[in-house]
């Protein structure tokens, strides 16, 4: 049965289809290898369409392996499951498996192996690109990706710190930039002093700038209120607003940072007494309640929230978790004492969330 | 329906002759042939010359059911589930329609329903599927399906 069809209606029915289907479609034809491999149009339409996000992780005993699953097979009674696929590492990491990678950009993720060389990194296709070697790598504190609408560019942004001698009040925070497609080397953009950093914060990017609190270090905890400072991605510029802790915190809470969840700009918090809180914030120092969670008092003393990946369409956030010694990755949803779903049972030491896509780390 | 009042009505006629009276509120899915109405040629017969009338009815039904504000979610969802469950011959023609019509909703749902049937197809399958012809020759195909045999350690590389 052939179907005849014109080619944009191809193109409509092929943006609709799993990565790895489309990978393997790539030697259809001559028409099909191009469109999959090079058309940057192509990979943009394929990614606004696509709702497929994966789970990479890998184990507290078997940390020389990558695995990948869909979200969607995890969360829901959905029975098409394709089951846990393995990766192999894409760059050298220790043995410990260890690797830094930042929250992924449409489908990307900037990783460090273990020389602190900054590698794009695309899951779904497996491609790799190694960037140019960093001035200053082992004072990094922290790399995070970005999208620029204005250009259609990638940027990595890289964050330093330098102290001389050992007084902090001496310390300087060094910021370099490069953008996959037009740096052939990195850029220092902005070396300030003081220290303007997060040394825990992700840098997650959202909607043009990558976003961290910067006093989170000397956070006393009370009543001061939190700066959460941006890097915008165009105008390569610093930005600053603050934000009053949504209640009154004692120092049972143990951390603070800024995320991107379900699409918005998130503030957490994951205190001591295991307790997860989000908030979305609205806008600029307006903050919206979006759940809490309290893990049950009987298991209070070996549960631990690590970091949330996913917030659900239906309200439902992925957490990864210590229970009861067992890192694990757990669905719950608003008021729960109790993971609604262990969506990932085994012992998980990392895991990351991307959506599915053909971009290339080529920029 | 319960509502006597004097609907505006489109008319439609389909590459076979056949002629199909629309209320504009259905119509008005029709984002491509929108301005033909609603430039005030009541009572005109727009033709549609590439549509057959067995199509063009299913589209009909499509998008009565999608203008119907009571009919609920999760009846919407079965109907569509029920609307794609036909040959393969009349899905495609049903794309070309929603296509050539330029009604997004429908556009998705077939799509999807043509994405989800082949992604697990073989290359060669494809080929004939949409009539492939700008093929690769026999080595260049070789080549790509080795590197993608090694891009994914051979676990579902069946090209």
């Amino acid at each position: 049965m052939a179907a005849n069809l014109p080619w944009d209606i191809t193109i409509e029915i092929l943006s609709r289809l799993p990565v790895k289907s489309l990978v393997r479609f790539k030697c259809v034809s001559k028409s099909f290898y191009s469109l999959i491999s090079q058309n940057s149009q192509f990979q943009r339409k394929h990614l606004d369409q696509s709702t497929r996000h994966d789970l990479i992780f890998n184990l507290q005993h078997g940390p020389e392996h990558l695995f990948s699953c869909s979200l969607s097979s995890l969360s829901s009674d959905d029975h098409d499951q394709e089951g846990v696929i393995e990766l192999a590492y894409p760059i050298k990491v220790k043995h410990s498996g260890y690797m830094t990678v930042s929250r992924s950009c449409n489908g990307l993720f900037c990783i460090q192996d273990i020389a602190r060389i900054v590698c794009i990194w695309n899951p779904s296709t497996r491609e790799l690109r190694r960037l140019p070697d960093c001035p200053r790598a082992n004072d990094r504190i922290a790399c995070s990706l970005g999208y620029d609408s204005s250009s259609d560019d990638y940027k990595v942004l890289s964050i330093h710190k330098s102290i001389i001698g050992d007084r902090a009040a001496r310390a300087r925070t060094v910021f370099q930039l490069i953008s996959l497609k037009r740096d052939s080397s990195w850029r220092k953009i902005l070396d300030l002093p003081g220290m303007k950093f997060s040394l825990h914060g992700s840098y997650d990017f959202y909607n043009g700038a990558f976003y961290w609190i910067e006093n989170i270090h000397r956070y006393s905890g009370c009543y001061e209120p939190l700066v959460i400072a941006s890097f915008d991605i165009k105008e390569e510029k610093i930005k600053k607003f603050e934000l009053s802790p949504p209640t009154r915190y004692s120092d049972q809470y143990t951390v603070f940072d800024v995320s991107v969840l379900g699409g918005k700009l998130c503030l957490y918090t994951i205190g001591s007494d295991t307790s997860f809180d989000l908030w979305v914030i609205e806008e600029y120092g307006v903050m919206k309640k979006m759940l809490s969670i309290r893990v049950n008092e009987i298991r209070r003393h070996v549960a631990q929230v690590f970091k949330p990946l996913y917030l659900f369409e239906d309200g439902k956030i992925m957490l990864h978790t210590s229970i009861n010694w067992i890192e694990q990755v757990d669905i719950y949803k608003d008021g729960d004492s109790a993971p609604k779903t262990t969506a990932a049972s085994c012992k998980i030491r990392r895991a990351y969330i991307c959506n599915e896509t053909l971009i290339s780390p080529q920029g | 329906m319960s509502s006597t009042e004097a609907k505006k009505m489109v008319v439609l006629k389909s590459f076979d002759g056949v002629t199909f009276e629309v209320e504009e509120s259905v119509a008005v899915q029709f984002e491509s042939i929108r301005h033909m109405f609603e430039d005030n040629l009541a009572g005109s017969v727009i033709p549609l010359s590439n549509i057959k009338s067995e199509i063009l009815s299913k589209v009909i039904d499509y998008c009565k059911r999608h203008a119907d504000d009571t009919t609920d979610e999760e009846d919407l969802k079965a109907f569509d589930a029920d609307f794609v469950k036909v040959e393969h011959g009349t899905l495609f023609d049903i794309i070309r329609a929603a296509n050539y019509l330029n009604i997004k909703s429908l556009l998705d749902l077939t799509c999807q329903t043509v994405a989800d049937m082949i992604k697990g197809k073989t290359p060669a399958e494809i080929r004939e599927l949409f009539n492939i012809s700008d093929e690769f020759t026999p080595e260049e195909e070789e080549e790509a399906s080795i590197i993608t045999r090694f891009i994914y350690m051979d676990r579902y590389a069946d090209c």
